[in-house]
């Protein structure tokens, strides 16, 4: 029915089967439209957050999708401005998942402020010694940048490229590209080490604070090397999930190999460093603040546990892994690679922010636990939901890897 | 947030991080504007030929 | 300020007299301790000992109003990180303000603030009527609408007030009793007392030589305005963090 829109020489499912696969998203961005509408018209209560967890589910999310859609100006550093020529297979995807990242990262932000008309009040009355006011800017401007990305994709699809004015818009904007993704890796690199910095500077909780170098504390550091560890490794599990659900070889293996590899090596970096910090902390922090590393973990379910899960099972293992060649090769191994790496990466986010926040300071105070409600849920249900929806029909629509025609031959 | 808000102030704090962004703003800024004036400069190419020109940086990008 | 907590006896006077005077909103029913607005906020300590030997002490904390953050910079943590900047220390009277109308509702002051001395309006701002409670409020203090972080400001109207009748009178400085806030003013056995730190005049820069004096989480560096009082080493031992030995008690001071 919508074959007109299809690629050439590629095999789509019928419209009917698509529809069908498009509805339990669509049910997840209504059940996050629900939940929007009650935290815009009722207030936040409708959340179980509290003057004790400022920051929630929805704050996690959001640092944990940013931190996964780092592949997207991270590919394309790598592509443009290094030139690894492999990587073209692949950096339409990474650009699709940074910008569902990205724009469902700011959809919820806006619901998660207490007064999202006065959003704008961060851009014009913006307080530059805020690293929220940092990470808001290059935010703003990256999703700009991974909209310009994104246009020639969609000016690639079969009806639209028959116009001939978007057809020359599209090759020019292509042309240019490599500007575009210089200005992405500045603005990223900006972003992902204030999302650090902005916990590494609550220098009045020691549990999240850090020493550093002038005004970055270390977790600014930390911050983007994990990203752009775990960045890649998210691509490449896109791209396996959308070959399984597919069917069809998506993208040759040079390209996933080279992103694995560049993988293993950055997070073996960032291991190193991260177990070197905490050291640090431990040592330094720490008994300045008049306590022992193990006071924080005495409390509630967040024990030694997360520690040890967050650096050694999410962390060195997958590193390990990651950097023999024939485990890479092997489909099991490299999924499950990568599948420990993003999660340590969504666990390093959620301890920085949920068990920051738990902690007490004030000796006498207590600590608290924090479940989210149905209406945080949705939102960031709805996240997936709309991410699901847009790389469906871009992959549906637009020719996203370009070598699917060579890898799946149509025998007509 | 500009120059002319009532919170700036001339110190280098302020220069540094407003002079990356506005830098940041007119790179993509020009890039878009470059775009544009290239697609509004190459329409008048295709009409004469009567067919999409032999565009050289295509030759480079011939997955697609 | 300063409290001496030896005197006080945990009626909770001040966190009434601080709501009713400052127009802080309620809820029908309060008991949500983690959502409720309490600028005023009154701890009960214990020291940990069973019977006969148990000591219970209350710990009234207002907001520090926060000189430094920790690492040294001349603002406190919640001030440097608004994101619009909608809260700014007054370095002349040293009193950490917020304005209402420009807060986003980011919450990253709540999240740097090591006290939990700033609350979040998570409903539309609530009066009861037909209660009487309507009554308290005051024409003086803007009300908060949901979604913005409010916090105590050291009755900052009252100074104004003050400031307000001393510029009547042709003269620009205060007396010491002119501007108080209305913890210190109801609190029945006089455990606040409130002035300027900075003038040695004023009661309670004398208060603060005392040995006794200490502040809450003093360690972090974070410079805190407001000074206790306590005999009690234990009382004093709860009020920052101490790995085993770096606790000094002090001695009685005789004289």
């Amino acid at each position: 029915m919508d074959s007109p829109l299809l690629p050439e020489g590629v095999k789509r499912c019928p419209t009917t089967t698509f529809f069908f696969w498009t509805l339990p998203w669509l049910a997840l961005l209504a059940w996050g439209g629900l939940s929007a509408f009650l935290c815009l018209w009722k207030g936040l209560n409708q959340t179980n957050m509290s003057n004790v967890f400022a920051f929630a589910l929805w704050i996690v999310f959001d640092l944990a999708v940013i931190a996964l859609g780092a592949g997207a100006f991270f590919t394309g550093f790598l592509t443009y401005i290094i030139g690894k020529g492999e990587l073209k297979n692949v950096i339409n995807a990474a650009v699709i998942i940074g910008f569902i990242c990205y724009s469902g990262a700011m959809g919820m932000l806006g619901i998660d402020i207490g007064q999202p008309i006065r959003g704008w009040f961060i851009f014009w009355h913006a307080n530059i010694h805020s690293m929220l006011v940092e990470v808001s800017f290059c935010i703003t401007c990256y999703l700009m940048v991974l909209g310009i990305e994104f246009i020639p994709l969609i000016l690639r699809n079969r009806q639209l490229d028959k116009i001939r004015e978007l057809h020359i818009f599209g090759h020019s904007l292509h042309e240019i590209m490599a500007v575009f993704a210089a200005t992405g890796t500045f603005l990223s690199f900006f972003h992902q080490g204030s999302l650090g910095g902005m916990f590494g500077v609550l220098y009045a909780r020691p549990f999240a604070a850090r020493e550093g170098f002038y005004i970055w504390p270390w977790t600014f550091f930390l911050f983007i090397l994990s990203a752009i560890a775990a960045g890649p490794c998210f691509t490449i599990l896109c791209t396996k999930l959308a070959e399984k659900i597919s069917r069809k070889k998506l993208v040759p293996d040079n390209a996933i190999q080279l992103l694995a590899k560049i993988s293993a090596w950055l997070l073996s970096i960032y291991m190193v460093l991260k177990i070197a910090d905490t050291l640090g902390w431990i040592y330094g922090v720490v008994p300045r603040a008049g306590l022992k590393f193990i006071d924080f973990y005495r409390d509630g379910p967040y024990g030694i546990w997360l520690v040890v899960c967050e650096i050694v099972i999410f962390g060195i293992i997958p590193a390990i892994i990651l950097m023999f060649p024939k485990a890479r090769q092997h489909q099991g191994w490299l999924i499950t690679a990568c599948l420990l790496n993003c999660t340590g990466i969504v666990l390093n986010r959620f301890v920085f922010i949920i068990v920051t926040l738990a902690i007490p300071v004030m000796p006498f105070d207590r600590f608290w636990s924090y479940l989210p409600t149905w209406q945080e849920w949705g939102i960031a249900m709805a996240v997936i939901g709309y991410g699901f929806l847009l790389f469906s029909a871009a992959y549906r629509y637009l020719p996203v890897f370009p070598q699917e025609r060579e890898l799946n031959p149509v025998t007509e | 947030m500009t120059p002319f808000s009532f919170e700036w102030q001339w110190n280098v704090e302020y220069l540094v991080f407003f002079g990356l962004l506005y830098i940041a703003l007119t790179i993509i800024g020009c890039g878009l504007i470059y775009c544009f004036i290239k697609t509004w400069l190459n329409l008048p190419l295709t009409e004469e030929h009567g067919a999409p020109p032999e565009i050289s940086y295509r030759a480079r990008y011939s997955e697609y | 300020m300063v409290i001496d907590l030896d005197k006080c006896t945990g009626c909770g006077t001040c966190m009434i007299a601080c709501a009713a005077e400052n127009n802080v909103s309620v809820r029908p029913d309060q008991t949500d301790k983690e959502r409720t607005i309490t600028w005023m906020k009154l701890y009960k300590i214990t020291n940990g000992k069973d019977f006969p030997h148990t000591e219970v002490s209350y710990f009234p904390r207002p907001c520090m109003h926060c000189d430094e953050d920790g690492r040294g910079h001349h603002q406190p943590s919640c001030v440097s990180v608004c994101v619009a900047t909608a809260t700014k220390i007054d370095h002349n009277t040293g009193i950490v303000s917020q304005i209402y109308t420009r807060c986003i509702g980011c919450r990253y002051c709540q999240a740097a603030c090591p006290y939990g001395a700033r609350y979040f309006n998570w409903w539309d701002t609530y009066y009861p009527k037909s209660k009487g409670l309507e009554r308290y409020l005051s024409p003086e203090i803007s009300p908060r609408m949901r979604g913005v972080v409010e916090k105590c400001t050291f009755c900052h109207h009252r100074l104004m007030r003050a400031k307000t009748q001393a510029y009547a009178e042709d003269r620009t400085d205060l007396e010491e009793h002119e501007y108080t806030t209305a913890c210190a003013e109801a609190c029945p056995v006089q455990a606040i007392t409130f002035g300027d730190l900075n003038n040695p005049e004023h009661k309670v820069s004398q208060m603060i030589k005392s040995p006794y004096a200490f502040r809450l989480l003093e360690r972090l560096n974070t410079k805190p305005k407001v000074y206790y009082i306590s005999t009690k080493d234990w009382v004093r031992k709860l009020a920052d963090n101490y790995l085993p030995g770096e606790f000094k008690p002090v001695t009685r001071a005789t004289g």
